[in-house]
């Protein structure tokens, strides 16, 4: 399957909210530039919408015999209705969270079959998923959404092992049976499934239940106020080089990192500072003191005496005379070495997580590149039996 | 340090019982030396408590001298680490408000709920390091 970028994922999550789009057939031009055809859609009294697309060179390649299977499918399901805060946050409180945190699993309304496709979104997904695999020839595929779509997509995921690019998802994982819950608990899909949500959004904390997968937090172009860091406008323009923009971009990652040598710097001026200090301080005291006892002027004094004497007028004196706590001295030495240390290691990790995501981001532009290498060209298309019925265009 | 410095010929009791003492041999001695049969045995012993009673006066004179240099000594040392503990401090304080800032604000926020835990808990680690090196550069003193 050819890798898609997350903004291809995002637009497909974005364009499946327009009605124009929910039938097979429709062709689709997103933002960043690339076609697509709706293989399969639904659309439910439930308020489930999702469309199964393909990449129009691959649906061109099935239509001319060239491929037998589309290799690469997204299934996009759509979430809460608007882009409006007072209807968005309505819709949400109304609808979503009812099948998200008030339905049982779908499991048991299978089991007991108290429930039809069309009153529970996310069976209804299911079975749309499923009938869409049975009716197409269909190599790989994956899921995006936004919102309760992107629940959705996540739901489907798991349940089909498949990867899932969502955004400001809410959590599935509390419809999820018992095994697959766990399956998500020991990491599996920690690669698999990835959600991109914004700081103030606090639809992805809820319901309660873990994280499925990874959830990176994105630049938004919104203002940071709750809510408004859920709607599809806050990702738009977000992305860069086909990536989302996480919080944290490489070149961020690198800044805080010498912004922390900076201050490691810092520490151990500081440890340095001390160092000097004492040594000075040993050095003024320890002269002082010979002086004291080799002078004249204290004659008559003996050497007790003159140690009393000492030890009554300097503060601290552990062996030798001190002006500072000897206990604190050492501790002040211990936390900088420990912090300068520490500092260093997380500001290593920073700079290794940055060169981890550049190093993803080349692979993915290959990736991108080999996938737009073989261009059909009009002249070989020939007839498919198999495909779906070519458009009117 | 509460230490003040005395004039020890004017304040210090124990150096002036010893010149009282020291005055009162030293006229018995000349009162010795002016009668025509004077004891020989009387003025030596009178000399000799003489200069026992000076030599503990000196001692209580040196004593009070050494006192007095040490503070001297100590007040000098005293300026040099009050300005290095002003200037650690304000050192630590810039540490401490760049973690504080970012470890509460950024990376506290904005890797919560993510993979990068590890970074957070590392930062708030730092951070707490960072408050105990504040507390002992405050009581290294």
């Amino acid at each position: 399957m050819a890798q898609l970028t997350e903004e291809q994922y995002f637009n497909l999550a974005d364009e499946v909210y327009d009605d124009k789009y929910i039938h097979a057939g429709d062709h689709i031009q997103t933002e960043d530039g690339s076609y697509w055809i709706t293989i399969n859609a639904v659309d439910q009294k439930s308020g489930l919408q999702a469309i199964a697309v393909v990449p129009l060179k691959d649906y061109q390649a099935m239509q001319a015999g060239k491929i037998t299977s589309y290799p690469t499918v997204v299934f996009s399901s759509r979430g809460s209705q608007t882009d409006n805060l007072g209807e968005l946050v309505k819709d949400w409180i109304e609808t979503d969270l009812g099948d998200l945190a008030i339905a049982q699993k779908p499991e048991h309304y299978k089991e007991q079959d108290l429930i039809k496709n069309e009153e529970s979104q996310f069976i209804g997904y299911e079975s749309f998923v499923n009938e869409t695999l049975k009716k197409y020839p269909i190599k790989d595929y994956s899921f995006t959404g936004h919102s309760l779509g992107g629940a959705l997509a996540q739901y489907m995921a798991v349940l089909k092992d498949k990867r899932a690019t969502t955004f400001a998802a809410a959590k599935a994982y509390r419809l999820l049976p018992k095994d697959l819950q766990e399956l998500v608990d020991s990491g599996y899909f920690m690669d698999k499934i990835i959600d991109y949500r914004h700081k103030f959004d606090p639809v992805g904390h809820v319901p309660f239940g873990n994280v499925i997968g990874k959830q990176y937090l994105a630049k938004s172009s919104k203002n940071d106020i709750p809510f408004m860091g859920h709607t599809r406008d806050s990702f738009k323009g977000m992305f860069k080089g086909g990536k989302v923009q996480i919080l944290f971009s490489p070149e961020e990652l690198r800044s805080h990192a010498n912004k922390l040598m900076m201050n490691q710097e810092i520490i151990t001026d500081i440890q340095l500072a001390f160092r000097q200090y004492q040594d000075y301080e040993y050095g003024e005291i320890d002269d002082f003191v010979r002086q004291m006892r080799t002078s004249d002027e204290f004659y008559d004094l003996e050497d007790h005496e003159m140690t009393d004497i000492l030890s009554e007028m300097f503060p601290y004196r552990e062996g030798n005379y001190f002006m500072h706590h000897p206990e604190i001295s050492e501790k002040i030495d211990l936390y900088c070495r420990t912090l300068a240390e520490k500092i260093y290691q997380l500001s290593d990790s920073l700079k290794a997580s940055a060169d981890e995501a550049d190093k993803t981001d080349r692979v993915l532009a290959k990736d991108i590149q080999a996938s737009r290498s073989f261009d059909i060209k009009p002249d070989k298309m020939k007839p498919s039996v198999t495909g779906p019925q070519p458009i009117e265009s | 340090m509460n230490f003040q410095p005395i004039d020890i010929a004017g304040s210090n009791q124990t150096y002036i019982a010893y010149n009282d003492e020291i005055n009162r041999y030293q006229a018995n001695l000349e009162k010795e030396l002016a009668r025509e049969d004077s004891n020989p045995a009387m003025v030596l012993y009178y000399q000799e408590e003489i200069q026992h009673l000076q030599k503990l006066a000196r001692i209580v004179q040196q004593k009070e001298l050494l006192r007095t240099k040490t503070h001297t000594k100590i007040t000098e040392l005293q300026e040099d680490l009050e300005q290095l503990l002003r200037k650690q401090k304000e050192a630590g304080n810039i540490v401490l408000n760049f973690l504080g800032t970012n470890a509460k604000k950024d990376y506290d926020d904005m890797l919560k709920g993510t993979s990068s835990d590890s970074l957070r808990l590392a930062m708030a680690d730092i951070l707490l390091l960072t408050e105990d090196l504040e507390e002992a550069i405050e009581n290294y003193q």
